[in-house]
């Protein structure tokens, strides 16, 4: 039984490094996307077809098919198709049990092609390339660590990706050697992949940053804002919920505070009843509690007369 | 895949919640239905970390509320003046008396920051862009301020006599920013001698000397954070670019020296609002020029 734990560790850790390797192309694919980019700016969708073909072309073996069908996923979702987000997770999810990491490919790559897209300028595309260009340290030099999740299902995530929890950063230093796997309760597959997805984008930028000026560090922190807004324009409020209460959890702070300013976003200028549609709520306050309510309105409105 | 069973946000942790209603606002905090979902949101709402930080800039939603929560009153007149006083009220109940940080409207001036300091003495920053303050009672208000931290305010109050008293009455006063529309030496050489030991400078959309961009860089010895975009000429040299260099945070734009390049601020105020997204492509221009010469 060991031993046979030990083969698929190997596998996976190759599974890995191959990851990292064709990330690293797909990032130079994406800039050379940029520059398509302007001739067919008003042609959002082919150019994220396009690139997705070419990560198409760059995942060999077998599995060619399952990433040209999961690719078809990703343009659905820059349709704008929220709820697609929760299959295609799930989707991910289910090709990384099996060791095939050719999505995790496709969805960074879809990422960089938005990104591209959404500022529609070199200065993007130059970042994404720094980001190239640090990948080789982590191949050579980072760590790789294997996260299972309350279901059962193994992930694999760099060490400085995952060190950006406070929970999971305490258990790799508990971690022997690298085969040991980290288990991870309370969090599902989806959502234990959604927040590797954030971590990992944010340990790139920061190693990308490292050691630059205070005006560069200023323009990857705005890129980086812009991308956490986007991340979790995709979520269903279901998905959104779910990484909410798993950044506290494993206390991933920048993460917590984003989510927080998404919901209060959709909260402001809402009325009860539409607060309660949105964020699947049933009014349980007591008849004393709305009656509290309706007299601490009319005392606020007393408080504006302090002269009468 | 078969969707999963939706969530209810109302079993979410009470500190979670609050977490979402710290940044809610005031205005959907009194009158939107932020507080009234259900029983764990209302507590939420009420609770004091609710309300540390209290942006009251937008009036018009705010009073917007007021009057649809008195329809049949809708002609009775009260001043702005004591409404902003009752909010003010309300806000320093909920928050236990611990407000730390107030964005307060244009027509605010210093019987609301009195009124501040006297309910709210820890309070760490506060933003009041009234034009005609009157320096005692400004520094009497800042007497009673002894945990401020930094503040936001128009050049009228940027005199060596006012600065000094702040400098003096708040040991840990770090942070500063000024609406100008000029900024000479001669006032930056009020602020630097006034308060030596500022963190962060933030003077957006406003006309600035070369001198004075370098004398703040030359005797801001602790400054980390210097914010002077949103103005066409500001007069940047290769001398500032690499008196700045040893900044953490440097915010600017040209359209000149550099080309034609779009503009980029800094839209945010404080932490109470997230920063909006800015192109980025002159800085990025900047930042190549800066490792052309390493």
């Amino acid at each position: 039984m060991e031993a046979v734990g030990e083969e698929k560790g190997a596998t996976v850790a190759e599974e890995g490094k191959m990851m990292k390797e064709q990330g690293e192309k797909g990032v130079v694919a994406s800039t050379s996307e940029a520059e398509k980019e302007k001739m067919v700016e008003a042609k959002g969708e082919k150019a994220v077809a396009a690139s997705e073909a070419e990560g198409g072309k760059m995942v060999e073996g077998q599995g060619e098919k399952a990433v040209a069908t999961s690719e078809a996923e990703d343009v659905k979702m820059v349709e704008g198709k929220g709820e697609k987000a929760v299959a295609t997770t799930e989707a991910e999810d289910v090709k990384m049990v099996e060791g095939k990491g050719e999505k995790a490919v496709a969805t960074t790559e879809a990422e960089d092609v938005k990104m591209v897209e959404w500022k529609g300028e070199k200065a993007v595309a130059a970042t994404e390339a720094e980001i190239g260009t640090s990948e080789p340290k982590d191949v050579a030099g980072g760590r790789l660590i294997t996260l299972k999740s309350s279901d059962g299902k193994v992930h694999r995530a760099s060490v400085a990706a995952a060190q950006l929890s406070v929970i999971l950063s305490g258990m790799i230093e508990e971690v022997v050697t690298d085969d040991e796997v980290v288990i991870v309760p309370l969090v599902d597959g989806p959502t234990l992949v959604t927040v590797l997805e954030y971590c990992t984008k944010h340990a790139e930028v920061a190693a990308a940053a490292r050691g630059t000026s205070a005006v560069a560090f200023a323009t990857a922190s705005k890129a980086l804002e812009a991308w956490d807004r986007d991340f979790l324009d995709r979520l269903t409020m279901d998905a959104l919920h779910d990484l909410f209460v798993a950044s506290n959890f494993l206390e991933i702070q920048g993460l917590l505070n984003a989510i927080a300013q998404k919901a209060a976003d959709v909260i402001k200028g809402k009325t009860t009843e539409q607060i309660r549609d949105a964020f699947n709520i049933v009014n349980d306050l007591t008849p004393e509690q709305e009656a509290t309510a309706a007299e601490l309105r009319r005392k606020y409105t007393w408080d504006y007369h302090p002269e009468a | 895949m078969a969707m999963p069973p939706s969530r209810s946000w109302a079993e979410l942790q009470h500190d979670l919640l609050v977490s979402i209603m710290t940044r809610v606002g005031a205005p959907d905090l009194l009158w939107g239905g932020a507080s009234r979902a259900c029983s764990s949101w209302r507590a939420a709402a009420r609770d004091p970390l609710a309300w540390r930080r209290v942006d009251l800039r937008d009036w018009v939603a705010l009073t917007s509320g007021r009057r649809a929560a008195r329809p049949g009153h809708s002609s009775s007149r009260v001043s702005v003046h004591a409404a902003l006083v009752g909010i003010l009220e309300v806000a320093a109940k909920l928050a236990e008396g611990r407000i730390e940080a107030v964005l307060l409207p244009e027509f605010a001036d210093e019987d609301h920051l009195l009124f501040l300091a006297e309910r709210c003495p820890n309070l760490h920053y506060f933003s009041l862009p009234s034009t005609c303050m009157t320096y005692d009672q400004f520094c009497k208000a800042i007497g009673g301020l002894q945990s401020l931290k930094g503040m936001a305010v128009d050049e009228s109050l940027i005199n060596y006599d006012v600065l000094l008293h702040v400098h003096q009455c708040c040991p840990d006063f770090v942070e500063l920013k000024v609406s100008a529309l000029y900024v000479d030496e001669e006032m930056a050489s009020v602020i630097c001698n006034s308060l030596p030991r500022l963190k962060k400078l933030e003077i957006p959309s406003c006309d600035m000397s070369s001198a004075a961009i370098i004398r703040f860089l030359d005797c801001l010895e602790q400054l980390e954070h210097l914010d002077i975009s949103g103005y066409e000429t500001s007069a940047i040299s290769s001398p500032v670019l690499e008196k700045a260099s040893r900044l953490k945070v440097f915010l600017w734009n040209s359209k000149f020296e550099l080309g034609e390049f779009m503009d980029c601020s800094n839209c945010g105020e404080h932490n109470i609002n997230p920063q909006e997204p800015c192109k980025c492509m002159m800085e990025h221009k900047v930042m190549d020029w800066l490792a052309g010469p390493s």
